[in-house]
């Protein structure tokens, strides 16, 4: 599997573009969507991040923090789950690949890899404290830990597919 | 230099830090006033109940066709199975009918209020989002199929939760496993009350047991019926044994993999508060208002 680098500099209109966004819902509806993957509710929390990372670090440009913003919010909304939660997480998760981008895209796959599971664990903690916040009880941390570990360990394949999908939308390099 | 360079992303970023106090905003909202940001999100959910109701099916085809594959080896067996279990449940029916009958003639014996009759309605769920937070469903029925707060959520096996938020089309269940679930039970041996209360983890929890009542794995916990939430004596879970200093119970109905469920009505205000004795009007005070 060759990781994806930094995809084309040329900017192509049209499906390219929508591309991002339309896999961030693809991926939030999975993880929401009953039986939609065997398995699926125990990663459901964290799976849209893997697109969030994936598209902030390879083409920020086609997906802007507020989108991701917008994302957890439906998230948030759909899943029943604290309001602003997960809308706070997608943009700090948008933001902090932004601010490390440079140092990220020029290393090589197996470190980037370790930078997403670092994130998704850094930021299971946060969510944890947040909802804490929110509900005004602790809930267990064993299965936000395991949804965000199972996340990251998914990675390297969510990667392979959008990278795959991305080239085959024709702007691939 | 370095300085500047800051300032500048700092300038470039206030969108996002903006974007940040928003969401900060609205989970402290969510806390401060459940109410408006319920209906906010309840019709947000309606608008987007129908395209996550068809992205179900393909989804629900998928899961099946999975479950479909692994059950064809015994398929001759299940049915076998499923045969000596319909005899027996027929059996269990001629019972139930003659109990009928035989209940109706006492009531009217003892001229005791009649249930009312439950009203039932059937919805598929298509949103399960894994409950990290919540332990919740989305339902594609809502108000207009009838489907109000606090109306209980019953599968074959037992009591799944309660209707929290409805939409016109869709409606969220809180499941009787989430933090802030608390549902008022009796165990069946001992009748002694306790409340079922919800860890956000596959087993809930018995709290307020009476003193000295250690009840035994395996035996069957019902709802009490008391606070006027749901009816007494639906099943809901068996007690699974002591963990750390609580009792533990497995609820009997699946709840990691909720395809439909039954929301029924049962007439009851589904509210703590009205469900309190009232303070009895002096009859003098009741014969002057006639």
């Amino acid at each position: 599997m060759t990781p994806p680098r930094d995809m084309g500099r040329r900017r192509r209109p049209g499906l390219p573009a929508l591309l991002p966004g339309a896999t961030l819902l693809g991926l939030l509806a999975v993880a929401l969507v009953p039986g939609a993957v065997p398995g699926a509710a125990r990663i459901a929390p964290f799976l849209p991040l893997s697109a969030v990372y994936f598209w902030s670090l390879h083409r920020p440009a086609l997906l802007p923090s507020w989108a991701a913003f917008l994302a957890g919010l439906l998230q948030d909304i759909l899943s029943g789950g604290p309001l602003g939660l997960f809308a706070l997480l997608y943009l700090a998760a948008a933001e902090l690949v932004t601010v490390q981008r440079r140092f990220l895209t020029e290393a090589p796959f197996s470190l980037i890899w370790a930078g997403f599971a670092l994130l998704a664990l850094l930021l299971a903690a946060v969510a944890w404290l947040l909802s804490g916040l929110a509900l005004g009880a602790l809930v267990p941390p064993g299965r936000l830990a395991a949804a965000a570990g199972l996340t990251a360990a998914l990675y390297p394949v969510i990667s392979w597919g959008l990278s795959a999908l991305y080239r085959r939308a024709g702007a691939g390099t | 230099m370095a300085k500047a360079r800051a300032a500048g992303l700092l300038k470039a970023r206030w969108p996002v830090a903006l974007l940040g106090l928003a969401g900060f905003a609205l989970l402290l909202l969510g806390r401060l006033a459940p109410g408006p940001t319920g209906s906010f999100r309840a019709s947000v959910t309606d608008l987007a109940a129908p395209v996550l109701q068809l992205m179900a099916v393909p989804a629900r085809h998928v899961a099946s066709g999975i479950d479909g594959l692994a059950a064809l080896g015994d398929l001759r067996r299940e049915n076998e199975r499923l045969s000596a279990e319909n005899a027996v449940l027929l059996d269990w029916y001629r019972e139930a009918e003659r109990l009928r009958a035989e209940n109706r003639a006492l009531r009217d014996l003892t001229r005791l209020r009649p249930r009312p009759e439950a009203q039932m309605v059937s919805a598929r769920v298509i949103v399960d989002p894994g409950g990290a937070f919540v332990d919740s469903l989305l339902i594609d029925a809502g108000a207009a199929d009838g489907v109000a707060k606090g109306q209980a959520v019953l599968v074959g096996a037992g009591l799944v939760g309660q209707v929290v938020e409805t939409g016109a089309h869709s409606a969220r269940v809180l499941l009787i496993t989430d933090l802030s679930s608390r549902v008022p039970v009796r165990l069946r041996e001992s009748r002694a009350t306790a409340v079922l209360a919800g860890r956000n983890d596959r087993r809930p929890a018995l709290r307020y047991l009476p003193e000295g009542v250690e009840p035994a794995p395996g035996e069957l916990v019902l709802t009490s019926g008391l606070g006027g939430l749901f009816p007494p004596d639906l099943p809901i879970a068996r007690v699974t044994g002591r963990l750390g200093d609580e009792i533990r119970v497995e609820p009997l109905a699946g709840l990691s993999r909720l395809e439909a469920v039954m929301v029924v009505d049962y007439g009851l205000s589904g509210d703590v508060a009205a469900a309190e004795p009232a303070p009895a009007p002096a009859p003098a005070a009741a014969e002057s208002t006639e």
